[in-house]
């Protein structure tokens, strides 16, 4: 009997395992999760499946990931002998983080999502501090300011922080919690231990000197902002997975006036800021393109010369851009999401925020960003 | 109610033993400590006396398990006494105009590294220009020191004894204490004297003018006689105006590990780290690097810096003279330059994908894997105007066999960096055009099948759709080049994502489930189906189409067969499932053409029979 030699699942996860960190390794494990459900080998298929959910998780691939997790959760209950639950409460952490702003997960089913999650991690005997977190965190990007304080309390009061984030990321939450409720002086002060770096982490401080400019805007503090720019951008240049950040840069820069740097930026994340899967980041990066693009128009640039990718939907081969048309698009992106957004939310707090960028970018400051 | 404030009590000793065991990786680093006193006190005496000279010695003794650190340098009043040695943490100030935090060695922090070594230790000193006989301090592990005037004049400068534990006793011997010395203080330019033997004071090597060839030479021969392995050339990383100088050996090739390569990294002369964390750009990595700095800021262990905007500007630095050499190499050495950029391919494409000189100087030079083997963009791109890319491996591996039959080059975007340096080589060159590849866009690119070829498909479809589904494909007829040909297969970009869902949807129940029906909205689930394109002008499917019966019933393992195929010319793994159907359809094709041959045998020797 003839016979090929299979390509087996356990290889492909091998070969994707020494693969760089991108769409690339998610397509490659993707890959063998299939190929090992194919072949009926259950133990490869959640194997290539907890892979890809950390994979997807450090690249935003939101909807990889919950495919990816759900599956793995779903195996472990249906063979418990073979699957350890428990050992998947760390992902299921990082699933729930993510879905708290997918368009698709109504908001009903989201609270559901951390009524389940609560009850989870108390039978896996761990604590339900970090789903306090996360309920904070979804009140912030949600806009349920008349909740936020309570959860707040709770969470800080909640002592029980086994399977929490690291502390570098719990102090990040605070900062974002006193700049939602515009306490500007606190926001800067819990940040202070991040942005000196006595507590860091993978993603923090590199995020926090997005959240800051805010708070040291309304602060008039314009020289710490700048800094903010030139210690924070380099950290999230060329990473994966913060694109929001450089969304907040990008922000700043049009808000400070700074449009070739700005320019220069976009430029440079576009590729990737559009190809983003995940509608909230997306949100965020049009709000950042668009930012830039409004300030250009109104400081009266007519055109730009930009190198974009040729599959960009306004490609220009020969690089000469014209603002109000690049403006208008982005703008009309940025719309749709801030529309649909708020549908789901069942507010209009989305598109306050980019009321708010309108704000300053009338204010038409000019920052220099030489510091020495 | 009155309120009292109140010091923290400190257990010295505590903390002393905290320092000396935790501060530091290795105990060896007491050494340099002392000798970057001794170097510091002697810049500070040549201050206000410019002629002089200065010089440390360092005597040991095994047997009495000593070490004295001697350096005529400016030395220590009592009230310097009491700052720098006995307070722990307090600023340091000179009154005279010396700033000792201008230099690299702070009495204080550095001086307790010795408690790993000692239990004990003694410091003899006199103060250049004061008239007294000197000072002795006495200090403890256990956090107390005395002081006490001495009665005879020692000379100018200062002594430190050291009374090694009886586990740090081979510090004592010569051959050890040269060995640390070399490593940590061989380019100081203060004189050191071992045991009465000078032995250290190396020239550094960012002090040899490179214009010069025979420097150059000289220093690449010594680079291989130290490092075992020749070096390819030498760059400078000069930039006065940081105070920063060094050089880079090119190498010919990368540790095993890359990530372990070594680049020694030097603060006013003496040795810091051979670590620099990021203080190197990532596609350095082709370099060994010897970097001297007065701008970097070390840590309390002087084992590392802090990354703040001095880190920054060096590394800025050193980045531009390297990306400098590359580029000279792009112009006048375009040989070395590959080679190089296929040691650290990823870093290299990375920078290219960033910096567009770069990316102007390499992009003909890297290579890319094609429909057609592999070549470089300038191969590529003197014959070709068009760049068509597929952007996973998957989607190149289902385009390539059908693109490369038809002569047509597509690229595989689907290694880290490629698809978006193609890109970019179509945006910044005018002449070219890029046309994004999806399986199923060349599949729908094919010549339609005649109305002939469509109708002689219908009596088979069923049975063709049959074999097929279960191996998760469909059929279509289409007609194209090159008709040998058969079959073609292709899958959209989220068939592997839609065919996950719906695995997670049979694992899943409850809220799970409920989650993945809302994540379901977003994808378009007709994807998931591979297409199978039979090629109707190839002689087999041809034959397929007769309608003499033939095909009712061999059509779908003849359909298995060429999917088996078409997988197989597309590079793409096969399963359990897909070999099996391979073997049993083979089987039953050539048990069905076996017997039809045994009938037509028979039938023939039947007609040549006599009588017949």
């Amino acid at each position: 009997m003839i016979r090929f030699r299979s390509a087996k699942a356990n290889e492909l996860i091998e070969k994707a395992r020494e693969m760089p960190s991108g769409v690339q390794q998610i397509e490659m494990y993707r890959r063998a999760s299939v190929l090992a459900d194919r072949q009926g080998d259950l133990a490869a298929a959640f194997a290539a499946r907890d892979e890809l959910c950390q994979a997807a998780y450090y690249t935003e691939q939101t909807l990889d990931q919950l495919i990816a997790f759900a599956y793995c959760l779903g195996a472990s209950q249906r063979h418990p002998d073979q699957f350890n639950q428990g050992d998947l409460m760390w992902r299921y952490k990082w699933v729930a983080g993510s879905l708290k702003s997918c368009i698709y997960v109504p908001i009903r089913l989201y609270e559901r999502l951390l009524e389940e999650m609560e009850v989870t991690y108390r039978k896996h005997g761990l604590g339900t501090a970090a789903v306090d977190q996360l309920r904070l965190s979804f009140y912030i990007n949600t806009g349920q300011k008349d909740r936020l304080e309570r959860a707040f309390i709770a969470w800080e009061n909640n002592r029980d922080r086994s399977g929490s984030d690291c502390a570098a990321c719990q102090q990040d939450r605070r900062v974002d919690y006193y700049v939602e409720i515009g306490d500007h002086e606190r926001a800067i002060q819990e940040a202070e231990p991040l942005i000196s770096k006595r507590m860091r982490c993978a993603e923090i401080p590199h995020m926090t000197f997005g959240t800051l400019y805010w708070p040291l805007l309304h602060l008039g503090r314009f020289e710490a902002a700048v800094d903010c720019f030139v210690q924070g951008y380099d950290m999230v240049k060329g990473r994966e997975g913060l694109t929001s950040t450089v969304a907040e840069h990008l922000m700043f820069l049009a808000v400070a006036g700074q449009l070739p740097a700005g320019f220069q930026a976009m430029q440079y994340h576009l590729k990737v800021g559009m190809s983003l899967p995940y509608e909230a980041q997306l949100l965020v990066f049009y709000r950042g393109v668009w930012a830039l693009l409004e300030r250009a128009v109104m400081e009266g640039w007519g055109v730009v010369t930009l190198s974009l990718s040729p599959r960009f939907p306004l490609y220009e081969s020969d690089g000469i851009y014209d603002v109000p048309r690049l403006r208008d698009f982005f703008c009309s992106q940025l719309d749709d999401l801030n529309t649909r957004f708020d549908l789901r939310n069942g507010n209009s707090y989305i598109s306050q925020l980019t009321a708010d960028v309108q704000s300053w970018l009338n204010l038409r400051l000019h920052l220099s960003l030489e510091r020495d | 109610m009155s309120q009292a404030s109140e010091n923290f009590q400190v257990d010295l000793g505590g903390v002393l033993q905290l320092f000396s065991a935790h501060l530091y990786t290795t105990a060896d680093v007491f050494v340099r400590e002392l000798i970057q006193n001794g170097a510091d006190a002697i810049a500070a005496r040549k201050k206000l006396e410019p002629q002089w000279q200065g010089r440390i010695v360092v005597e040991s003794s095994v047997k009495a398990g000593t070490i004295i650190f001697i350096d005529d340098g400016i030395g220590l009043s009592p009230a310097e006494v009491r700052d720098f040695l006995s307070r722990v943490g307090a600023s340091i100030k000179r009154g005279d105009g010396a700033d000792r935090s201008t230099y690299l060695g702070q009495f204080g922090v550095g001086i307790l590294s010795s408690f790993m070594v000692v239990d004990e230790l003694i410091v003899l000193t006199r103060r250049w220009g004061e008239d007294s006989n000197g000072i002795r301090w006495t200090g403890r592990s256990d956090g107390t020191y005395t002081v006490e005037e001495l009665e005879q004049p020692v000379s100018v400068g200062t002594q430190v004894i050291l009374k090694l534990k009886s586990s740090a006793k081979k510090y004592a011997r010569s051959e050890t204490l040269r060995e640390i010395l070399l490593q940590y203080c061989k380019y100081l330019s203060t004189p050191i004297l071992i045991n009465g033997r000078y032995a250290l004071n190396e020239s550094p090597p960012w002090e040899l003018d490179l214009s010069d060839s025979n420097e150059r030479e000289e220093l690449l021969e010594q680079f291989a006689r130290q490092c075992g392995r020749p070096a390819l050339d030498v760059v400078e990383l000069n930039d006065l105006k940081l105070g920063l100088h060094g050089v880079a050996y090119v190498l010919p090739d990368l540790p095993a590990n890359a990530t372990e390569q070594r680049h020694d990294i030097y603060l006013k002369n003496m040795f810091v780290t051979d670590r620099p964390g990021d203080l190197l750009p990532r596609w350095a990595g082709f370099t060994q690097c010897v970097i001297n700095s007065d701008r970097l800021r070390p840590t309390a262990s002087r084992e590392s810096f802090y990354e703040d905007r001095g880190f920054a500007k060096v590394r800025e630095s050193v980045s531009r003279s390297l990306f400098q050499y590359l580029k000279r190499l792009a112009v006048e050495d375009r040989a070395t330059l590959s080679m190089l950029l296929s040691l650290q391919d990823v870093a290299f494409r990375q920078l290219a994908r960033e910096d567009d000189t770069f990316f102007d100087a390499v992009i003909d030079l890297l290579s890319f894997e094609t429909s057609t083997g592999r070549m470089t963009f300038g191969d590529f791109r003197r014959e070709n105007m068009v760049v068509r890319v597929a952007s996973t491996v998957d989607q190149f591996r289902s385009v390539a066999a059908l693109a490369a039959a038809r002569g047509v080059i597509v690229f595989n975007g689907g290694y880290a960096h490629h698809e978006d340096l193609l890109e970019k080589a179509v945006a910044r060159d005018p002449e070219l055009t890029l046309e994004p590849i999806d399986g199923r866009d060349l599949i729908e690119q094919l010549g339609r099948a005649t109305e002939q070829e469509i109708a002689a498909f219908e009596p088979i479809r069923e049975e063709v759709e049959a074999a097929l589904f279960p191996l998760g494909a469909v059929p279509r007829l289409s007609r194209f080049d090159p008709s040998d040909v058969p079959a073609v297969y292709a899958e959209g970009a989220d068939s592997n994502l839609v065919r996950a869902l719906r695995a997670a949807r049979d694992m899943s129940q409850g809220l799970w489930a409920e989650l993945l029906e809302a994540a379901g909205t977003t994808l378009n689930e007709n994807e998931e189906l591979a297409v199978l394109c039979l090629n109707a002008a190839n002689p087999v499917i041809q034959r397929l189409l007769v309608p003499d019966g033939r095909g009712s019933g061999l059509a779908g393992e003849v359909a298995k067969l060429l999917y088996v195929q078409a997988l197989l010319l597309s590079q793409q793994p096969l399963t359990t499932d897909e070999t099996n159907a391979f073997t049993i359809a083979l089987t039953t094709v050539l048990q069905k053409a076996l017997q039809t041959d045994n009938r037509q045998q028979r039938s023939t020797q039947t007609e040549g029979e006599p009588g017949k």
